[in-house]
């Protein structure tokens, strides 16, 4: 596996969660919505988070109707998710600031 | 929405996948069907949404290894880490299933062949003299063969999958694998001696006893499907 992709995997979990705990999404939504952002992921790289996230009880899929007509599966946040997005957070602003000053001091 | 139903949607909606789409996409169905030991639910919830995503992704113009990248198989095998095992009932049922069936098929062929042979030809004999040891360690051993065998061609299907073998070549594994098979089974059935206590039944009895287990099997998969809608 390429640095890229260790670095981008931890990061994308906490991403997801951010996503889903904005608002309910399926799964071809979601990775829209990263891509929108600029984040240079392969589409399917999401489902085995998704599906990991699940089993760690930090979201649930539920099988509606969409507007458009078919069932989709649907994802919502969990309790145990909001807390792990907290922590997600609080330990990605620990890191960011160090990180980018020390790339920041070695450009400059 | 319950696993028989979203296979049936499943199919539904393969067929507006366009050909090189739809190539990739049934190797990985095969591929995450074929681990039997995931939960069916799962799997097939999974396989939905990312048939739902490719044709979305289709209908931009996109391949299937834009969306997925270039690995299918260690992609599928990213997703099979992640999807729950199956409950012990489950399995449970499952394996009587498997069980239920080998040995009414056994039976079925034997006593349909055994019956034909003395009642219309007038060749061998009405009844059979049934050892109950032998009879006990042979079909233990042959069930304990048949799920061998069973795991050994889900093993070679699956290491198939993703590649493009050769038609003759493909068939000639299979072959292989059959005829090894087949041998296997046959050793313990003929150079097993007879012991335990003995009696004889008719030959027919065996048709009998192998399409009531046939019927069970029948039964048992109409309620599955039943309970699970409920």
């Amino acid at each position: 596996m390429s640095m890229r992709s260790q670095l981008l995997k931890g990061v994308l979990e906490g991403c997801l969660l951010a996503v889903i705990s904005n608002e309910t999404v399926y799964g071809y939504e979601l990775s829209k919505k990263l891509q929108d952002q600029g984040l240079e992921v392969s589409e399917g790289s999401i489902y085995p988070i998704l599906l990991r996230l699940q089993k760690d009880d930090l979201i649930f899929g539920k099988m509606e109707k969409s507007p458009s007509g078919p069932n989709r599966k649907y994802y919502y946040i969990t309790d145990k998710g909001r807390e792990a997005l907290v922590e997600f957070l609080y330990n990605w602003e620990a890191i960011k600031k160090p990180v980018d000053q020390l790339m920041g001091r070695k450009k400059g | 929405m319950n696993s028989q139903e979203l296979i049936k949607l499943n199919n539904e909606k393969r067929e507006m996948l366009n050909e090189e789409n739809e190539k990739y996409y049934e190797d990985m169905l095969v591929y995450l069907r074929l681990s039997f030991l995931k939960s069916e639910q799962e799997t097939e919830e999974l396989l939905n949404e990312l048939l739902d995503h490719l044709l979305e992704a289709q209908e931009e113009g996109k391949e299937f290894t834009e969306v997925f990248g270039d690995n299918p198989k260690q992609y599928a095998n990213e997703l099979l880490g992640e999807i729950p095992k199956s409950m012990t009932k489950e399995r449970f049922n499952l394996f009587l299933l498997g069980s239920f069936s080998f040995f009414a098929s056994v039976l079925i062929f034997n006593g349909l062949i055994d019956t034909i042979m003395y009642y219309i030809f007038g060749k061998g004999s009405p009844m059979d003299e049934i050892f109950l040891g032998t009879a006990i360690v042979k079909s233990t051993l042959s069930l304990f063969i048949a799920f061998f065998f069973l795991f050994v061609i889900t093993e070679y299907l699956k290491w198939s999958t993703f590649k493009d073998l050769n038609k003759y070549l493909d068939f000639f594994y299979l072959w292989l694998i059959s005829v090894f098979s087949i041998g296997v089974f046959f050793i313990p059935i003929y150079f097993m001696p007879n012991f335990g206590e003995s009696f004889e039944v008719p030959v027919y009895s065996y048709l009998i006893l192998g399409l009531m287990l046939g019927l069970i099997v029948y039964s048992i998969f109409k309620f599955n499907g039943k309970s699970k809608k409920a």
